[in-house]
């Protein structure tokens, strides 16, 4: 009986639940490689396009293995006419000192040899200005995690579909005189489902789909960390601290592409029966973003009187 | 509608008041152990004209005044021929004798004549004598696999009981066990299903044609029925598998009147285990641990019935099963103690109560209450004493869905020319879409405390069903199915409802071949919302809301039945199938993510299936069984998942099953199954590109310098690569001997018995030298098989 029971368990444990992982193959190969274009233009920024190309799954990645074309030809128009073909620099950039403007729709066309041309186009949006900040108040916003808490107001343009950013920098001075500067970490209530905190939450985004031609408020968090004994708070509460806010007016393809591109790394590798995210590109024939943005920047310090936290709006 | 509907009684007085005619009819019995038997054929041998039992053993034949040879039949019974002189309404039950294999070749013939000419088309009904001659994995005899060896019927992923029916999701077919739904038909993940094979006595799969009384479902109706329990005399059977051990027993309460069947099964993977694990946390113990761990499934069948008069019988069928995966952790030495926890359970019940009225010889009733639970919970807890310190932390995540119902059926059948249905129905539904609790204690200094519940709460709704539906012939070649299912779904305080026309043809070419069509609109106020692609307990039932739809189809379908020298049963069917507002989540999104709320989650499309079946059937002699092969396509589109349509997780353009089964003598019997399907689509990156990561860093062109650059894999389209095929060959032999109080029966065989690794799930990863540690990795496509080649063997007692 014994010899049976020992039988059947080992039967159990090496057999019958026993999986097995085989090597498929590690060649599994698209129809073609394709050029990729990263580029998101602006008043505030120099014409830049980035131009690489696909690189099979498997290929390693170094530094040795750049998938970066410097060698292709980048044509711009503007409105439709031609503009000027960008100059090539290192590392797949190709530039024009030549700053794009608000309500003109700039098209890239990318010629090279090896590949099909690719091509791309993207309006800049008009800037959309903050009316407000808000003040600053520390609060709990979990268990474990007091964040700081503050909000601005602008006017949704009426009749056209909009998609916002907001990036947050702060700049402050440690107990040892050093200056630190940071991107801001944003945190979403959870309550509001139109807003999505992208790239480990040093962007927000939103829509005006359900607010269009509104005054309207956003409200944000964001923190260092364990807060209260963080850097960043004691320099604030010691007035050492300087805000700069970059509030922009995208591209809906630039937001879809931030969207998914959000989604993507929150689910990469978290769950082998989850079906993949497929990011939004623009870019006919290839890959990539081709995205627009406006910005209206305001710089902006906060004041702290003892153990309230009152700020003190303001514009640009 | 009011105009069919006017017609239709017109007719009915017509035929009833001037016609001399009467009725013969009663119920027709298995004569061995008093059960009814369902779809037994009551007919006259001149005319043809007949009728068949209905799913209480219940027939009603109105015939012209005079003398008839009459004929009951039905599969595996030797048939009853009499001579009756009808001059009057006459109530007549009859018995039925189980037959020996001589007889079997006529009265199987019969069978295939009576699919020929029956309107029901898009059926399969499960051989439920030749199941346990068919090879079973891991030694249990199970109906949903059996039922995926069928055409139009896929698996899903290896070794699961998924039910994927013409292109349908697992939430799209209505699974009823005598006559009460069930949601969650899996045991073990998926691998064996709920239903006790010993206490089944019918099984049939509706694919399409779906008659009027059906309804709530886009895809199928799986009607499953219970054993009533042998109302003559005590029996029983005991089996023991190699995880599982199960038992049955039947017998009557008061001879002919009262009986009950009662049947339990339960796994024993955790009770083997003990010993090794007291082993091992023998030798653990001098590292101050301990771990205890298991996994078991029980379920339990019971049925009880009472026949008060001829006119009036009683039943009380109920369903318990209940799967538990546990753990436990430990560590204690020197003040300092860990302790943790797991627990994962889920399960189904379902009761059902029936009263069979016989209002008159042509008014049958059933009229039942029933309730159906089914419920998931998942918890884990810790606690941890650091000298002065002390922590601990709990969890809980349940979900589920809680049925009462009650409802009433009618046959009414006038003249032999028409089976008219109808029926209503109530079910009040309580969903529980997601609940976690959550609780926390802090001793260290400060101490802190927390107890919290959140997630979806409960959400009630109310499901209303009405239909009739007539089955009737126009002349001897023509005969249909009309009917309408009318339903309503009230939730949070919105109404949903629809009018559900289903139709059904059938014109007889020649006596052995018939052409049959059916047109059908169906609707689903629930979904199931999953998202893996096996049966995980964690799979969310839902109701529609205010912005999630009912989701609807329609099914048009159009085939052949050929009786082919009265042996085989040769059927040949296409579909297409269109249905809207179905749900899917949206890419990454998860179940663990309810608690922000499920209906943000999930996006809705459309999807259409279409595609032909083909099944050959033998099901008299020594060697029976069946080859069917399905040509299919599936795809779906869902704005928010892809821009593009894509195939669906489980289209299969070709799949085969054979299925052989062969009675040597009265000793031994065998059966191999052969399975064969393409690949199942999935979603893989082939190529990948750089990101843009950062606005700032994609300026300074900083993001570059970086070592790892912020590559993006690339997905161009949903389910872009196929998996390799998949196909399998089972064997199994039956060796029985006749002991002095019973039989008993050896069972082995063989799961894969080519040890074919068959993919699971497909996933991308490095591939590391063993022998050459310097090499760098290299990234590879990895399959996952389960099950290369299980053996089994049981052991069976029955008397």
């Amino acid at each position: 009986m014994k010899s049976l029971l020992k039988l059947i368990i080992l039967f159990l444990l090496t057999v019958t639940f026993s999986g097995c992982v085989k090597i498929l193959t590690d060649d599994l190969k698209a129809e073609k490689t394709k050029l990729v274009i990263n580029s998101v233009i602006s008043p505030d920024s120099v014409f830049t396009v980035n131009v690489s190309k696909t690189a099979n799954i498997f290929d390693e990645e170094t530094l040795d293995n750049l998938p970066f074309i410097n060698d292709a030809e980048v044509k711009v128009f503007e409105n439709g006419n031609f503009l000027f073909n960008l100059d090539s620099k290192d590392n797949g950039y190709y530039r024009k000192d030549y700053y794009p403007l608000p309500g003109k729709k700039y098209t890239v066309e990318v010629y090279h040899k090896d590949f099909d041309p690719v091509t791309s186009g993207a309006v800049i949006p008009g800037v959309v200005k903050v009316k407000k900040f808000d003040t600053i108040s520390l609060e709990q916003i979990d268990q474990y995690t007091s964040a700081l808490k503050s909000g601005f107001l602008f006017d949704d343009p009426p009749g056209e579909d909009n998609y916002y950013m907001l990036q947050g920098e702060i700049t402050y001075l440690d107990d040892s005189g050093a200056f630190y500067n940071t991107f801001l970490d944003f945190r979403v209530p959870d309550v509001d489902e139109n807003l999505y905190a992208v790239s480990n939450g040093d962007k927000l985004l939103w829509s005006d789909k359900l607010i269009d031609g509104h005054e309207i408020k956003i409200e944000f968090y964001f923190f260092d960390g364990y807060i209260e004994t963080g850097k960043m708070l004691k320099s604030i509460k010691d007035g050492n601290a300087i805000f700069k806010f970059y509030f922009s007016n995208i591209s809906k393809d630039y937001f879809l592409y931030l969207k998914t591109e959000r989604l993507y790394y929150e689910t990469a590798n978290t769950d082998p029966f989850m079906e993949p995210v497929i990011i939004h590109s623009n870019v006919k024939n290839g890959y990539g973003i081709f995205g627009a943005m406006n910005t209206d920047t305001t710089n902006i310090s906060y004041d702290f009187n003892g153990k309230k936290f009152f700020g003190k709006g303001g514009g640009k | 509608m009011k105009r069919f509907t006017v017609t239709l009684v017109f007719l009915l007085v017509f035929f009833t008041v001037f016609s001399q005619k009467h009725t013969v009819s009663g119920f027709v019995y298995d004569a061995s152990n008093g059960e009814p038997l369902l779809g037994a054929n009551v007919y006259d041998v001149n005319s043809y004209e007949g009728t068949s039992t209905n799913s209480y053993g219940f027939y009603s034949l109105t015939l012209e005044k005079g003398k008839h040879s009459l004929r009951v039949s039905y599969v595996g019974f030797t048939p009853f021929d009499f001579t009756l002189d009808l001059n009057k309404d006459t109530i007549l039950n009859i018995e039925l004798k189980p037959s020996v294999e001589l007889d079997e070749v006529e009265i199987k013939s019969d069978a295939i004549t009576q699919k020929v000419k029956n309107t029901q088309m898009s059926v399969n009904e499960l051989p439920m004598k030749d199941l346990k001659k068919i090879p079973v994995f891991f030694g249990e005899t199970d109906i949903i696999k059996a039922i995926q060896l069928m055409p139009g019927v896929q698996s899903g992923s290896e070794g699961s009981s998924g039910l994927y029916v013409r292109g349908g999701g697992p939430d799209e077919n209505l699974i009823l066990l005598d006559g009460v739904p069930v949601y969650n038909v899996n045991h073990l993940f998926g691998f064996f299903s709920v239903f006790n094979a010993d206490a089944i006595n019918s099984v049939s799969l509706i694919k399409g044609g779906f008659p009027a009384r059906y309804g709530g479902r886009l895809s199928s109706v799986m009607d499953i029925r219970m054993k009533e329990g042998n109302m003559k005399e005590y029996h029983g059977n005991v089996s023991a598998g190699l995880i599982s051990a199960k038992a049955m027993v039947e017998g009557p309460i008061k001879k002919d009147v009262s009986s009950f069947i009662f049947t339990i099964r339960r796994t024993y993977i955790d009770l083997l285990s003990i010993p090794v694990q007291a082993i091992v946390n023998r030798k653990n113990r001098r590292y101050h641990e301990e771990s205890y761990g298991g996994y078991h499934f029980y379920d339990l069948n019971a049925k009880i019935n009472y026949k008060f008069s001829e006119k009036n019988r009683l039943y009380l069928s109920a369903y318990m099963g209940n799967d538990k995966a546990y753990g436990k952790d430990k560590y204690d030495f020197d003040s300092i103690s860990d302790k943790s926890k797991f627990r994962l359970r889920w399960g189904n019940i379902t009761t059902s109560l029936r009263w069979n009225h016989l209002y008159n010889k042509k008014l049958f009733s059933n009229t039942r209450f029933s309730y159906s639970r089914y419920h998931f919970l998942v918890g884990e807890a810790y606690e941890s004493t650091d000298h002065a310190n002390y922590e601990n932390f709990a969890y809980e995540y349940g979900s589920g869905i809680d049925d009462m119902a009650m409802s009433t059926d009618f046959d009414y059948i006038p003249v032999p020319t028409h089976y008219i249905k109808f029926g209503v129905s109530y079910v009040y539904h309580t969903f529980t879409p997601g609940v976690s609790v959550y609780s926390t204690k802090q001793i260290s200094g400060d101490t802190v405390s927390i107890d919290t519940t959140f997630g979806s709460g409960k959400i009630h709704a109310s499901e209303i069903d009405a239909y009739i539906e007539d089955d009737f012939s126009i002349g001897k070649r023509f005969k249909m199915n009309l009917g309408v299912h009318a339903s309503g779904f009230y939730v949070k305080n919105k109404f949903y409802y629809s009018l559900q026309p289903r139709s059904s043809l059938r014109f007889l070419i020649t006596e052995k071949l018939s052409v049959k069509a059916s047109y059908v609109k169906m609707q689903q106020y629930i979904h199931l919302l999953s998202n893996s692609s096996i049966g995980l307990p964690t799979d969310l039932w839902l109701p529609v809301t205010d912005t999630i739809k009912p989701m609807k189809s329609q099914q048009a379908a159009l085939g052949f039945m050929y009786n082919l020298n009265n042996k085989f049963e040769v059927s040949l069917e296409g579909y297409y199938k269109w249905m809207k507002d179905l749900i899917e989540y949206k890419p990454g999104a998860s179940y663990l993510m309810t608690d922000s709320g499920w209906e943000k989650m999930i996006t809705t499309g459309k999807g259409w299936d279409y595609g032909t079946e083909i099944m050959i059937k033998k099901t008299s002699g020594k060697l029976t069984g069946w080859i069917g092969y399905t040509l299919s396509w599936a795809w779906r589109k869902f704005e928010e998942v892809s821009p593009e349509k894509y195939p669906y997780r489980y289209d299969r353009r070709n799949d085969i099953s054979v299925v052989v089964t062969y009675k040597l003598n009265d000793k031994i019997d065998m059966g191999a199954t052969w399975v064969f399907g393409n690949g199942y689509p999935v979603t893989l990156p082939f190529d990948k590109y750089l990101a843009l990561r950062n606005y700032n860093e994609f300026l300074t062109g900083d993001q570059f310098t970086w070592n790892e650059l912020p590559y993006l894999d690339n997905v161009e389209k949903r389910n872009n690569y196929r998996m390799p095929n998949y196909h399998r060959l089972d064997l199994g032999v039956n060796f029985h001997k006749k002991r002095k109080h019973g039989e008993r029966t050896w069972s082995i065989g063989i799961y894969n018995a080519y040890f074919r690794q068959n993919p699971f799930f497909l996933y991308i990863d490095y591939d590391y030298d063993n022998y050459n540690p310097e090499k760098p990795p290299k990234k590879v496509l990895k399959q996952v098989s389960l099950f290369p080649g299980i053996p089994y063997f049981s052991y069976s007692f029955k008397w």
